[in-house]
């Protein structure tokens, strides 16, 4: 198992230098420091280039053996090279008071990461669909339509962003499922860096930190790492992808925007909500930027950009194969189906508002997002909330539409489902929480 | 109150080997640390300027509060996890589904590589979540043989407690498991075309 866990880590440090590569193409880090300081945010930004490129590949008919996984991260990741060779900025000082507590969550980390080195593979979807498929493009040599089209595949429409990633680890290491809640644990532990990373110089850091320690004891959070499903992955790139566009918004810095889309589209060829979620950034991006009719465009152009990577691919080649979608059009904009199941707003909203204030499982993640909004949303820095706000309800009400659309029981499906669906909006608004809590708004740093 | 808050915090969902309350020592640990952090920002709280460094002072201290708590479940569901052999790691979704994962051992030998099969379960199959996965365990079991919806459509039926001439024509059948306890026979049948 051992050798099982170094392929592993060697295909994620293939994502990490694809993602370092990618930032550094789109003017987000300079020098060696900066490069430092955007490892977390590198991380997800490589997982969303391979997992885009790779469903894109597959769909076209690569088999992806481990000397292209190699190619497909090392040709963005070339441009670390240029990226090097710039001045990095001083490196922001914290008190020592900060930094202890930084000593129990790192603790904390490793743990989850024993525990998980130990996880089998337990969780219903983990073991029907997600590593079934990861196993198939790794086993079949690609996306064998005969495979991926078979009657007892359960949710075949699902995008294969995931299982390009674990197939990716099994091209290195060999087929291992105990070792995927450790591929989770990468994605959750990059996404906490990632919150510091932007956090750090932007934000208070009482605020910062606590929003830092309950990301990592929040109950939930661990319970959806040991499950190694789709619903940690799909929020991290999503609040990752938040983080870039306050920073493009705010600081008007071109990269942020880029990055941004990047990420948005990872999080779209993760899941479908990732899709509904990235279109709610963009939407609410444009709409924050409303003011200046230019960048509210370049908002809307990229946020098409994300979608278009990141799902048409595989939209298409669910089509092409008469594969059904869950996520039917038909149903969402069926007036009289939806007229007909009115009563289920009420319930699913009612639902999933307990769930994302419930301590037990997010501590208080979100009510703490809530005063730092509301204590902002007179202060210069009301662009921010609008964007924090708009984005959340968005995405708030696409889960809605989805449980008010579902052609199963309700019950079930909300059961089954809505403590983990509500995952990204909860990192969402706990990543911008500490930037909504900013002194004064950060000038731009540079036109990049 | 110490019973109503092992009540509390045992509503949580569970890992593998978390047991269903929480242990006493370490719900007073969690009140301790807490009430410790309270201190400490009461302590601090003049050189809290707004109200969201407040806010956020006290959301960390709760979050303090989660710190033993967090620990103590990671610990006792090591403690499970640990113990499970190479077998029952390899085996644990099916078994998660009340599934017996050997269900389908002998199935492999009998459907050729190349060919099709249907899986058929009976709602004699007491749980309904082992009824539901029973497909994906054929799926896996099977790999890379592909399912397809219609009995009538495979090369093999694999059924849970039906004949497979119930479900489609057939020209052999094996009963590769016999019923055990409230699990119904396991049969393979050839579909004639």
């Amino acid at each position: 198992m051992t050798a099982h866990l170094l392929g592993l880590v060697l295909a994620n440090l293939c994502f990490l230098a694809a993602g370092m590569g990618v930032m550094a193409a789109a003017g987000w880090w300079r020098g060696v420091h900066e490069l430092i300081g955007s490892v977390g945010l590198a991380y997800l930004t490589g997982v969303a280039t391979f997992g885009v490129v790779a469903q894109f590949f597959y769909v076209v008919g690569a088999s992806l053996n481990r000397w292209q996984v190699l190619a497909i991260c090392a040709a963005p990741g070339l441009a670390v090279v240029a990226g090097l060779r710039g001045e990095a900025p001083p490196r922001p000082r914290l008190s020592r008071l900060w930094l202890l507590l930084a000593i129990p969550i790192g603790l904390l980390l490793v743990l989850m990461a024993v525990d998980f080195w130990y996880q089998p593979l337990w969780a219903y979807d983990a073991w029907t669909f997600w590593t079934p498929k990861a196993h198939a493009l790794y086993a079949l040599n690609g996306l064998d339509a005969r495979w991926f089209t078979s009657a007892d595949l359960t949710s075949k429409d699902y995008p294969i962003l995931l299982p390009a990633v674990e197939a990716a680890g099994f091209r290195f290491g060999g087929y291992e499922t105990s070792l995927l809640d450790v591929q989770s644990w990468f994605f959750f532990v990059a996404f906490v860096r990632a919150v510091y990373e932007v956090g750090v110089r932007r934000s208070r850091p009482a605020v910062l930190w606590a929003v830092l320690a309950m990301l990592v004891v929040a109950p939930s959070v661990v319970d959806q790492l040991a499950a190694a499903e789709a619903d940690v992955p799909v929020a991290t790139l999503f609040a990752a992808a938040g983080l870039c566009a306050w920073v493009w918004l705010t600081e008007r810095r071109r990269a942020g925007l880029l990055v941004a889309a990047v990420l948005a589209a990872g999080a779209a060829a993760t899941k479908v909500e990732g899709l509904a979620f990235a279109l709610a950034l963009f939407v609410a991006l444009a709409f924050s930027a409303r003011r200046e009719r230019g960048r509210a465009v370049e908002a809307l152009a990229a946020g098409a950009g994300a979608v278009v990577a990141g799902a048409l691919p595989w939209r298409l080649w669910i089509a092409w194969h008469g594969i059904s979608s869950q996520a039917s059009f038909g149903r969402v904009t069926g007036a009289g189906y939806l007229a007909d199941h009115v009563s289920r707003v009420p319930i699913a909203t009612a639902y999933m508002l307990e769930k994302l204030f419930d301590p037990r499982a997010w501590v208080l993640l979100v009510p703490l997002a809530v005063a730092v909004a509301v204590g902002s949303a007179r202060t210069e820095r009301r662009q921010g909330v609008v964007l924090v706000a708009t984005a959340s309800l968005l995405a708030f009400a696409a889960l809605v539409l989805a449980y008010w659309s579902t052609p199963l029981g309700l019950h079930y499906q909300l059961t089954t489902s809505a403590r983990r669906v509500i995952t990204g909006i909860v990192f969402f608004t706990a990543a911008l929480t500490p930037l909504l809590s900013a002194e004064k708004v950060a000038p731009a740093a540079r036109e990049s | 109150m110490l019973l109503d808050g092992r009540r509390w915090f045992s509503r949580l969902s569970a890992l593998l080997g978390v047991p269903k309350s929480l242990d006493p020592i370490v719900l007073a640990a969690a009140v301790g640390l807490s009430l410790c952090a309270l201190g400490l920002v009461l302590r601090f709280w003049r050189r809290l300027t707004t109200g969201s460094e407040r806010v956020a002072s006290v959301a960390l201290a709760v979050a303090v509060a989660f710190v033993p708590v967090c620990g103590w479940r990671i610990i006792e569901d090591l403690k499970h996890t640990r113990a499970m052999t190479p077998y029952d790691r390899s085996v644990a979704g099916p078994v998660q589904a009340y599934l017996q994962p050997y269900l389908l051992d002998g199935v492999g030998r009998i459907v050729p590589q190349n060919a099709t099969y249907a899986t058929v379960a009976s709602q004699d199959v007491r749980y309904a979540s082992a009824r539901a996965a029973f497909a994906s365990l054929a799926l896996q079991s099977l790999f890379p043989r592909r399912s397809v919806a219609d009995p009538r459509d495979a090369d093999y039926v694999v059924t849970w407690g039906v004949r497979p001439s119930a479900v489609a024509p057939e020209r052999r059948v094996w009963r590769v498991r016999a019923r055990s306890g409230p699990y119904p026979a396991v049969y393979v049948g050839e579909v004639v075309k």
